[in-house]
């Protein structure tokens, strides 16, 4: 008996190993016919293909064409803008039907890579700069110059969020939203630590008032700055970096993190976290809305989104917005963090489905549509990413909007000088920074900074030699 | 004697299916990752670079990973002790015959049910510092507050306590149901013969569990080496990388950085240790045949 099941365990080792050279083989060959398929098409096809173009857009046009794309924004309110805009697309267009799949953050970058090595997934993806450059480096996206440079005509996207997505001649993005952080504070928790509504103009005053609002028997406390070692953490210490023009990277893509003005933002940073609730160093977005929600927070550096909190939850006003404040020999700065639309290769491949991609995007970024994805989906979340829809009265309407108007003008204003973590140049300089990001080093180098686990300066250079490890600059 | 091969071969013809099951979904993707460890891949693409043991080198000669080892011993032994102790006497409680003792039975279930990431979230909110209920409590009872999840010396006790109480249910049912195989003349005899609770539990409870104690031991050990969600879900390893266990070193390393080889090296490096860590256990603790 003992022997069967010996012979037996050895049978399904020998199976699997089998399996796995056999998937070995079976990969092997298969590239070897992908590459001469490739060249057969590239020949052969390519002429075949322009005739044959204009023949499948006319049966397409009789067809229905089904698109599918990747969201990744998981609240109900955001689902159903989404589907909103859906339904008023296949009203205008019944021959193309759209389906939205939701895909979390957390999975965005697996499932992407997944879908690519597969080589079958959604016609297109709403995605950011870091998500666009895994799929690039995958060659799985196809350039949209095309699209991008007819909808700035038609709407006159603005220059920073379409020149990040400008790489090797191609625009390889659409701009459909964006995001900008920017100080947000409490005006009545202003007023009765510091005797005033004004919120802070520079560094010192940020720092002063943050020391003011801080009453811990009270429970309130000046400031809301993530240490835990996560994305928040990374864009809110990012803010402080573009106040001193520090950057991750030089215009070769060289890493230039361990600098005098890096370490005078990180300064900034620890001084102003000792103003932070207990248990700050393991802080999200949750903690951080609600606590500013339950008016305990004074002040932070982050997204305008909780003012639909403040208006649907509290039905109160008590909540505004400011440009970042910075230091007397600094300069206006925070961080944006740009959304786009990307196109996979395979969509290019399935009759109609291209065209289908290009009317969906061009209806999006219509003004009153472009409303609905931005504010509706998310008043103070989402901005919209031209100036046509800046100006559409119907996102200067939305109730949340109109009622935090000042701090959405400044918001909106904030995005003319708002840059994103390696691309602050109108080109890609460096390959890694998707890596850089993934792994956390600046979130990190803020973590090991707040905790005294190092001192700001080991910190920061214990980062840049972490950012070193994942560098890929742009030759 | 005559073998009857016919019998045999159709014996294992009917395991051959599970047999099989455990070859596709168990041993291939264990290849698999061995096989990837000593790849350079990057960024998903299957087709990596051979390095070696270079991954190996790499993760040795990291201090994170020696913290990684370090965090994941502590988080399973304190988890090994609360989960086994724990449920010991809560189903010693719950084999009484007391009013409405069916009720409490299966609310006990309860933490098992719920799915672990409402509970994580719900949990995260709870223990928040100002906000949280269990801070609320703290500061109007005995004036101090504690930041469960952002301190270094709180946050272990904490996640381990929350995941011990998640899983509770499952070991309390276990000895539960082995406490309702003793015979109750054994306790009936015992009581003649003047022994009080302490004294039944010591001869006559304890050393009557010993296997089922044993068991859960193995399976505690194995689970909570491997545990991964509930420490993601409230701290992401945190804070700094005290909580940092093997799986989510691992995790991070192959889905944030897409360092699958590097991944893929450190799974193997944990599986192995467990495995000499199960060996050792079953030669060290097995019950022996006598008992």
């Amino acid at each position: 008996m003992k022997k069967a099941m010996i012979w037996i365990m050895v049978f399904i080792i020998s199976s699997s190993l089998l399996i796995i050279s056999a998937g070995g083989c079976k990969k092997a060959a298969e590239e070897v016919k992908e590459t001469a398929a490739e060249e057969v098409k590239e020949t052969a096809a390519e002429e075949v293909k322009e005739t044959a173009a204009e023949e499948v857009k006319e049966t397409a046009a009789e067809e229905v064409v089904s698109l599918k794309f990747w969201h990744h924004e998981a609240p109900a309110h955001r689902v159903a803008a989404f589907e909103q805009v859906i339904d008023l697309f296949e009203k205008e267009f019944p021959n193309i039907k759209v389906e939205q799949e939701v895909v979390m953050w957390g999975d965005a970058w697996p499932k992407t890579i997944a879908a690519i090595e597969a080589g079958d997934g959604p016609d297109f993806q709403f995605s950011i700069p870091d998500l666009l450059l895994t799929s690039f480096l995958l060659d799985a996206v196809i350039p949209v110059t095309d699209l991008v440079e007819e909808m700035d005509q038609k709407y006159k996207f603005f220059e920073g969020q379409k020149q990040i997505y400008f790489h090797d001649n191609e625009y390889w993005g659409i701009p459909i939203w964006t995001m900008v952080m920017m100080l947000t504070y409490v005006p009545s928790l202003l007023e009765k630590y510091v005797g005033t509504t004004e919120p802070p103009k520079d560094w010192e005053e940020y720092l002063e008032y943050a020391e003011l609002c801080t009453d811990p028997d009270n429970g309130v406390y000046g400031v809301a700055l993530g240490g835990a070692i996560n994305l928040m953490t990374t864009e809110q210490a990012y803010i402080f970096m573009t106040n001193t023009g520090a950057k991750f990277f030089d215009e070769e893509g060289n890493v230039i993190f361990n600098n005098p003005k890096t370490v005078q933002a990180i300064k900034m940073y620890a001084d102003l976290f000792k103003y932070n609730p207990p248990g700050a160093e393991s802080w999200s977005w949750g903690e951080v809305e609600l606590n500013t929600m339950a008016q305990k927070i004074a002040m932070s550096s982050y997204f305008p989104a909780v003012q639909r909190r403040f208006h649907m939850e509290l039905d109160s006003d008590d909540y505004s917005g400011a440009h970042h404040p910075y230091p007397s020999d600094g300069q206006p700065g925070t961080l944006t963090y740009p959304n786009e639309i990307h196109i996979y290769k395979w969509t290019k491949d399935k009759p109609g489905h291209l065209e289908a991609t290009y009317e969906f995007i061009r209806f999006l970024l219509r003004p009153e549509i472009n409303y609905i994805i931005t504010a509706v989906q998310e008043q103070g979340g989402f901005y919209p990413p031209t100036e046509a829809t800046m100006q559409a009265p119907e996102f200067w309407n939305d109730p949340i909007i109109s009622r935090f108007k000042e701090m959405n003008e400044f918001a909106l204003e904030s995005l003319e000088y708002a840059t994103l973590y390696g691309f602050e140049y109108g080109k890609w300089v460096n390959l890694g920074i998707g890596d850089i990001t993934g792994a956390n080093v600046l979130a990190e180098v803020i973590n090991r900074a707040v905790t005294g686990a190092m001192t700001v300066e080991q910190a920061v250079e214990w980062g840049h030699n972490e950012m070193e490890k994942y560098s890929v600059p742009v030759k | 004697m005559k073998v009857n091969y016919k019998v045999n071969f159709l014996k294992y013809l009917y395991i051959f299916p599970i047999f099989a099951l455990i070859g596709v979904v168990f041993i291939y993707p264990l290849f698999q990752v061995i096989n990837s460890s000593f790849y350079n891949i990057r960024m998903g693409k299957s087709e990596g670079v051979f390095i070696g043991l270079d991954n190996y080198r790499l993760i040795f000669s990291e201090p994170l990973f020696w913290k990684s080892v370090n965090s994941t011993l502590i988080w399973t032994l304190c988890s090994l002790v609360i989960q086994l102790i724990i449920p010991m006497f809560v189903a010693i409680i719950l084999n009484q015959k007391l009013k409405g003792i069916h009720f409490i039975r299966s609310s006990v279930l309860l933490p098992y049910i719920v799915p672990m990431v409402a509970l994580a979230v719900s949990m995260r909110w709870m223990l928040l510092p100002e906000i949280g209920i269990f801070n609320e409590i703290l500061k109007n009872t005995i004036g101090t507050q504690i930041s469960f999840l952002g301190s270094q010396n709180a946050a272990i006790p904490t996640v381990v306590i929350f995941n011990s109480w998640k899983l509770m249910p499952f070991g309390t049912l276990l000895i539960l149901s082995a406490l309702q195989t003793i015979p109750e003349e054994l306790y009936e005899a015992a009581r003649v013969d003047g022994a009080n609770f302490w004294k039944q539990f010591i001869y006559i409870t304890f050393p009557l569990l010993g296997k089922i104690i044993w068991f859960m031991g193995f399976l505690v050990l194995v689970w909570n080496f491997n545990a991964f969600d509930a420490i993601w879900l409230t701290t992401e390893g945190g804070p700094g990388h005290i909580l940092q266990t093997l799986p989510v070193l691992v995790y991070r390393r192959a889905f944030k950085v897409f360092r699958l080889g590097e991944g893929a090296a450190i799974a193997t490096v944990g599986s192995v240790f467990l495995v000499i860590i199960g060996l050792l256990y079953f030669k060290l603790f097995a019950p022996k045949k006598e008992d």
